[in-house]
């Protein structure tokens, strides 16, 4: 007998002790010992089948006071426990026993579990509670850990009358079916009596288990094949049948098998197999259901975790319909939310109106080569820029480095006086040619502008009245958000503020698209600018922390929060409802969305790649040495570059031959079978 | 029972139609029920003691012991890997012509797998079958299998919108 991993200490009440020196046979105590001992022998000579059995059936006998002093002590059963029971798929020994003389183990377990639940059962409804209270915990000590846990599932679940009502059953149930009791609840495929009348407890348990582990209402998982079953009898099977050249496999099986042959089975495939008839159907929605949430509760752990996903297509690409988010839509902004919510994919299937098609890609999830280096003493990594295989590295005293990709120092700007709190590498259009420039603010409160090409200092713009700590520079228009609780628009040619957007907080991001500014807050706020009126738009309050990075394209806006969040908004519609948050253990630092795929940095150190249309999680990439967090992320063609304190990594992905044929995204069920009828 | 005994030893087995079968210790330990079994009750070499399994013929034995036969030096799968993602269509080349059977055939060695709880052979019997489910249209399925189609038109419509999303 193994021991039990659960220490319960039996404390001296009077009832664990014979009064009298040598035991007198007659009291509560003696009676316990005896019943006991003969537990105790009956246990040691018992397989872990019957022992779950009898830990099931004593928690069904046991008064409630006593369960209930039990459930204080014993360990609750995880939901992790719960649904790892409920998914392995444990191939149980053929219920129909043979008789003869060599399977008399067997036949020993069930004639001997018979007489110990007889004997007991009596001394039960009798015994005092103390009494019982220490023989159950006697007997728990004894058990194993699988047995410990099914008397836990089984006596919570009593003690919520689902054992004796089944109210699930009766709610979830249509009205026409038979009425179904506790003893007629038995899967017609098992020849019943080896099992005995609290066999279909523990398959009772299941269902509950589940009940208690989701709470969607979708999920209804409690329509047991067996009621099924019960409803539509199994025709005998013609002793000639099976020498025909076809029969109905799948029935005929034993439930278990037949679920395990329907689980192999693609999802599209499943789809058909519930169209084939209703025993078929019956199956294959629970073995759907089963899927879907074994599929959930692996990937959350996984992007938890940080172990990478399963493994997705790298090739992968193909044309979504996105329908098009135009001012019609936006009228009616609640009721797309709720649609949006309760679509699978997201958003793009349920949008009325005119569509475009937007290309889907599993960008960086191929192999990729790794550089990386060491930043030289006295630069900050913490802020960082990169463009055309140019990094710039704020540094101390006010100086800027210029690296090419390999680390090697290009130049170094003498910038400000004063430490430099954001820097942007980026291009601006002058007269016919482009201009690469560098973009610095400080804690001196100026922002300056510095020609890559020349190395000189171009323009100062002041204004600001505290350190100015993000930048955004898109079509000659600067904007940038400062510690003073504004941000500021600037003329980039002239070197004027054009407009100053006032916040209640210190703005931490900004964004600049064609047609609106961004601005993201300390306090978790993102509001949306009109870019001709500088008038507010949108006040968008779902993030409970600091704002670290926001993204904008003509449909969607992306923000990232402290907060572990990344949330998913709609870039043109009036409603201030996330359609989709992305969840990160850790606050997520910065965040890049393109062809439908988001890719996150986080404090962990890892980069993550999302799937946009069901918001799974496709990879994770260890992106910094000891899992130093990420400061920042620039994304060009198919390199990325990523930062963290002391090293700059980039990661070089291979060129991709986009591959428009393959059905999977990765972890989504993205199906584009039809059903033909 | 000795490690020596179930590398070298035999046992008979008794089909339900009354044959009797000798089989190496070595080939049908695969067989978890006979494992346990022989384990429990420590058969003796030299015993004349016939196991009966009264719910497979001797054909479907005969069957089974012979691609026990064949897998009997297979490294045996850990338990881990039950929770790996199955893929379907990983059959062993050998496998695939042993399991050219018949539907019937097909029925009782799953039968006899689970019964005689032999993994491998579950396995690859249950891959094989959902390898004939999978890639057919339900009216396929249904000629396949032999299956009536009990469904009313009405409760045809309703699953087929249920699922529309499945449809492009």
């Amino acid at each position: 007998m193994s021991s039990s991993p659960f220490s319960l200490s039996i404390t001296n009440s009077t009832y664990s002790k014979c009064r009298s020196p040598d035991l007198c046979g007659s009291c509560p105590h003696c009676q316990a010992r005896h019943w006991l001992s003969l537990t105790r022998d009956w246990l040691t000579s018992s397989q872990r089948r019957a022992q779950l059995d009898f830990s099931c059936w004593l928690a069904v006998k046991l008064p409630q006071s006593v369960l209930d002093r039990l459930l204080n002590i014993l360990p609750q059963p995880s939901p992790k426990e719960g649904l790892a029971a409920l998914f392995t798929f444990t191939r149980t020994p053929p219920v129909q026993k043979p008789r003869s003389k060599w399977s008399r183990a067997n036949k020993q377990q069930q004639q001997e579990l018979r007489p110990i639940e007889e004997l007991i059962r009596g001394w039960l409804e009798e015994a005092a509670a103390p009494v019982l209270l220490y023989y159950s915990l006697c007997i728990l000590r004894e058990l194993g850990a699988e047995q410990v846990l099914a008397f836990v599932r089984t006596a919570r679940d009593s003690g919520l009358g689902l054992l004796n009502n089944k109210p699930h059953v009766k709610r979830l149930y249509t009205p026409q079916l038979l009425p179904v009791d506790n003893t007629a609840c038995r899967p017609r495929y098992h020849s019943q009596p080896a099992d005995k009348h609290y066999s279909h407890l523990t398959e009772q348990i299941t269902d509950a288990e589940i009940h208690h582990h989701t709470h969607e209402g979708t999920f209804n998982l409690f329509r047991s094949s067996e009621l099924m079953l019960e409803e539509d009898p199994l025709p005998p099977l013609d002793p000639l049948l099976s020498h025909l050249s076809s029969c109905d496999l799948i029935r005929h099986l034993p439930v278990h098998i037949s679920k395990f042959i329907l689980h192999l089975l693609p999802p599209y495939a499943l789809v058909c197999c519930m169209l084939v008839s209703r025993h078929w159907n019956q199956l294959a929605r629970e073995v759907n259901l089963e899927k879907q949430l074994r599929n959930r509760i692996e990937h959350s752990i996984k992007a938890h975790q940080g172990i990478s996903a399963k493994v997705c297509n790298p090739r992968y690409a193909s044309l979504v319909s996105v329908e098009e988010l135009d001012e019609t839509i936006g009228k009616s902004p609640f009721l797309l939310m709720r649609r949006l919510k309760r679509s699978r994919f997201g958003r793009s299937e349920c949008l009325q109106g005119g569509s475009t098609r937007v290309e889907e890609r599993n960008i960086f999830c191929g192999s990729y080569s790794l550089t990386s280096f060491v930043l030289p003493l006295g630069m900050l990594g913490s802020i960082c820029s990169y463009d055309n295989n140019i990094v710039a590295v704020g540094g101390n005293e006010g100086k800027v480095h210029l690296l090419d990709n390999r680390g090697k120092l290009l130049y170094t700007f003498t910038a400000h006086a004063a430490v430099v709190k954001s820097i942007l590498l980026a291009t601006v259009p002058s007269g016919s040619h482009i201009d690469h420039v560098l973009v610095t603010g400080s804690f001196d409160l100026t922002i300056r502008l510095w020609s890559l090409r020349t190395r000189r200092y171009m323009r100062i713009f002041i204004g600001h009245m505290k350190s100015v700590i993000c930048l955004d520079l898109k079509e000659g228009q600067l904007l940038s958000g400062s510690c003073d609780k504004s941000a500021r628009l600037w003329d980039v040619y002239t070197g004027n503020c054009i407009h100053i957007f006032h916040h209640s907080s210190i703005v931490t991001s900004v964004r600049v698209s064609h047609e609106k500014y961004v601005t993201g807050c300390e306090d978790g706020v993102v509001f949306t600018w009109d870019h001709r009126t500088c008038r507010i738009l949108r006040r968008l309050e779902e993030h409970t922390d600091v704002i670290t990075c926001l993204s904008l394209d003509s449909m969607f806006l992306m923000s990232s929060g402290r907060d572990g969040e990344v949330k998913q908004w709609l870039a043109s519609s009036p409603s201030c409802r996330s359609v989709r948050s992305y969840s990160h253990p850790v606050p997520v630092t910065c965040h890049h969305f393109m062809y439908l795929r988001l890719i996150t940095t986080a404090t962990d150190g890892k980069i993550r790649v999302w799937n946009m249309i069901d918001g799974s999680c496709l990879k994770i990439i260890i992106g910094s040495a000891n899992l130093e967090p990420i400061h920042s992320l620039s994304i060009l063609n198919n390199k990325m570059l990523v930062c963290s304190k002391h090293t700059v990594s980039s990661f070089q992905f291979e060129e991709e031959k986009w591959d428009y044929q393959t059905e999977f995204a990765g972890q989504g069920y993205l199906i584009k079978q039809k059903l033909t009828k | 029972m000795t490690e020596a005994t179930l590398t070298s030893g035999q046992i008979k087995l008794e089909s339900s139609d009354g044959e009797t079968v000798t089989v190496p210790l070595n080939v049908i330990k695969l067989s978890a029920t006979i494992k346990t079994m022989i384990e429990d009750l420590g058969i003796e070499e030299d015993n004349d003691d016939v196991v009966p399994l009264p719910n497979v013929t001797h054909v479907i034995l005969n069957k089974v012991i012979f691609w026990c036969d064949h897998h009997k030096d297979d490294i045996q799968p850990s338990e881990d890997d039950d929770n790996k993602e199955k893929r379907v269509d990983d059959i062993d080349p050998w496998d695939k012509e042993f399991l050219k059977v018949d539907q019937g055939t097909l029925f009782e060695l799953i039968q006899a797998a689970n019964y005689l709880d032999i993994k491998g052979l579950l396995d690859v019997t249950c891959k094989t079958v959902a390898n004939m489910i999978r890639g057919k249209t339900p009216e396929e399925i249904r000629k396949t299998f032999n299956i009536k189609n009990d469904f009313t038109p009405e409760e045809e419509e309703q699953i087929r919108k249920e699922n529309a999303w499945c449809e492009e």
